[in-house]
């Protein structure tokens, strides 16, 4: 456990400061850390940093992401989550410039990265009434930039990137398996009570694993809350925390669960399903096979399920007090009887 | 799964001490605020969970769990638990446990039946225990309220500052 508290941005901030000036080499001045409150796994902070580069001045306001040891995901890893950014720079997909990782939690106590801060509002799934979250021009607009960012992650060539280290299942036969027993491991961890809707689940998804039609970079996370938006233009997808290789269907499976629409008959608020088929398929040549999309909703919902489990472990066992981890842990018979009902349509 | 109420009055009076008491600014609002944690350090000592929806949760569990192995007696038994006189006299966290314990007895017998030709009385086991299952979870949703996500994500949002989770 480290004795650096990665909670306070003072503490956190002289460290990061000695580090900054061995990566410039040189002075660079650190403005004051601003942590933001929201997320549940990894801390993040903001701080405005001036150096010089190839006798430039350079000023950014940039993002200090730490993976604390009380988090959920904890023992965390920077580096798979840089080097996506890194290898996706320019590409299709919206994402921060990458400057700056460490895996040595003896430097911050705590694996980070440092990131462009990029302007914009995170539109979140829960809304007051469970109705919809955007207008039917900002729905389209935005669902029609989702999607292609979607499929240009999808299609980015990985193998000769730096991304191609970030580990996962490369065999089209073992991405399910391995995050079935990825998800089985977490859950087993999270809780010794067993919950026969999961126990279930997990039984189901073994005995109907797909085969991959074709590996990709998976984000894990892909949904509403985890892009930016300003202006109308989606400008940075954020949260690459549970990056992998695999069966890109699981990225379209999760951004179906019920629990990122609520109400609305839109997927994350965005589109209906067969949109996001028709285009998906249109942008990247792959088919979507229904049966195989159903297949990971599902098993999105028992990821859900398992994150939850993860919320109220961490609260009770990490002194993480975010109240609203124990409160994900009272909506496990909500999120169970999704499970239920999804199971039921994939099956 | 809950939270210990032990662990959950600790974190709502160091949320409190931590996180919303040094940023109230209003003085009464403040000394309330106080109040809330003076009032929690004493019914601390004096709760534990309902014990009347714990024991119909047992007793549920034990009912489906009889009538699984009425349908299919070669299915694996179960470990002992505890005798009807224990459950009259057991504690909220004994009766906690034993949901717990039945919970993954009927684990076991779900993993059992689908490993077995689904036919017949193993066919029957399955759809009492499906059936079960729902009927629990429906039970639950009752004490479980709507959360407060969209409220809480519109209290802490807005702006950038929220632009970087």
């Amino acid at each position: 456990m480290s004795l650096i508290d990665t909670f306070d941005g003072d503490s956190v901030r002289s460290r990061l400061l000695a580090y900054l000036r061995e990566r410039v080499g040189g002075d660079i001045e650190v403005g004051p850390l601003q942590r933001y409150t929201v997320g549940f796994s990894w801390l993040t902070f903001g701080f405005a940093a001036k150096w010089s580069e190839g006798g430039a001045r350079v000023e950014r306001d940039l993002i200090l992401r730490l993976g604390p040891p009380s988090g959920i995901f904890a023992p965390y890893r920077a580096r798979p989550e840089f080097l996506t950014l890194q290898s996706l720079a320019g590409s299709g997909v919206p994402v921060p410039r990458a400057y700056w990782w460490c895996d040595d939690v003896a430097v911050l106590g705590a694996p980070f990265f440092v990131c462009e801060f990029v302007m914009g509002d995170a539109p979140v799934p829960w809304t007051a009434d469970g109705g919809a979250a955007f207008d039917e021009a900002t729905r389209r607009n935005l669902g029609d930039q989702f999607i292609a960012a979607l499929a240009a992650l999808h299609n980015f060539a990985w193998r000769n990137a730096a991304v191609a280290g970030i580990g996962g299942a490369t065999d089209p036969a073992q991405t399910a398996p391995a995050q079935i027993a990825f998800w089985e491991e977490r859950m087993r961890q999270w809780s010794s009570r067993r919950y026969p809707m999961l126990e279930w689940a997990l039984l189901w998804f073994r005995a109907h694993a797909p085969k991959a039609q074709r590996i990709t970079v998976v984000h894990g996370d892909y949904r509403i809350g985890n892009f930016l938006e300003l202006d109308g233009r989606i400008s940075a997808i954020l949260d690459w925390e549970l990056v992998h290789l695999g069966d890109p269907m699981e990225d379209l499976g999760w951004i179906c669960l019920q629990a990122w629409r609520g109400r609305s008959p839109y997927m994350c608020h965005l589109f209906t399903r067969e949109e996001l088929k028709d285009k998906y398929e249109a942008l990247t040549g792959a088919a979507v096979d229904l049966a195989v999309l159903h297949y990971w909703e599902a098993f999105g919902t028992f990821k859900l399920a398992v994150m939850h489990l993860g919320a109220s472990f961490c609260f009770e066992t990490r002194d993480f007090n975010d109240l609203r981890m124990a409160g994900m842990g009272f909506q496990m018979p909500r999120m169970l009887l999704q499970l239920e009902s999804v199971l039921e349509r994939a099956a | 799964m809950n939270n210990s109420l032990e662990r959950l009055i600790a974190g709502i009076i160091a949320t409190l001490r931590t996180d919303v008491i040094p940023n109230v600014t209003d003085a009464y609002a403040r000394g309330q605020a106080i109040g809330v944690i003076d009032l929690l350090n004493n019914i601390a000592p004096r709760l534990e969970w309902a014990r009347a929806p714990l024991a119909e949760a047992v007793r549920q569990r034990r009912e489906a769990v009889c009538a699984v192995r009425a349908l299919v007696p070669q299915a694996p038994a179960g470990a002992e638990g505890l005798s009807e006189q224990a459950i009259a006299a057991a504690s909220a966290a004994e009766l906690a446990a034993e949901r717990d314990r039945l919970d993954g007895e009927i684990s076991d017998l779900i993993a059992w039946t689908q490993s077995e030709s689904s036919r017949g009385d193993v066919a029957a086991a399955t759809a009492l225990l499906r059936q079960h299952v729902h009927d629990e979870l429906a039970r639950d949703m009752k004490l479980t309220r709507k959360p407060l996500f969209a409220e809480i994500s519109k209290a802490t949002g807005g702006g950038p500052a929220k632009s970087q989770n």
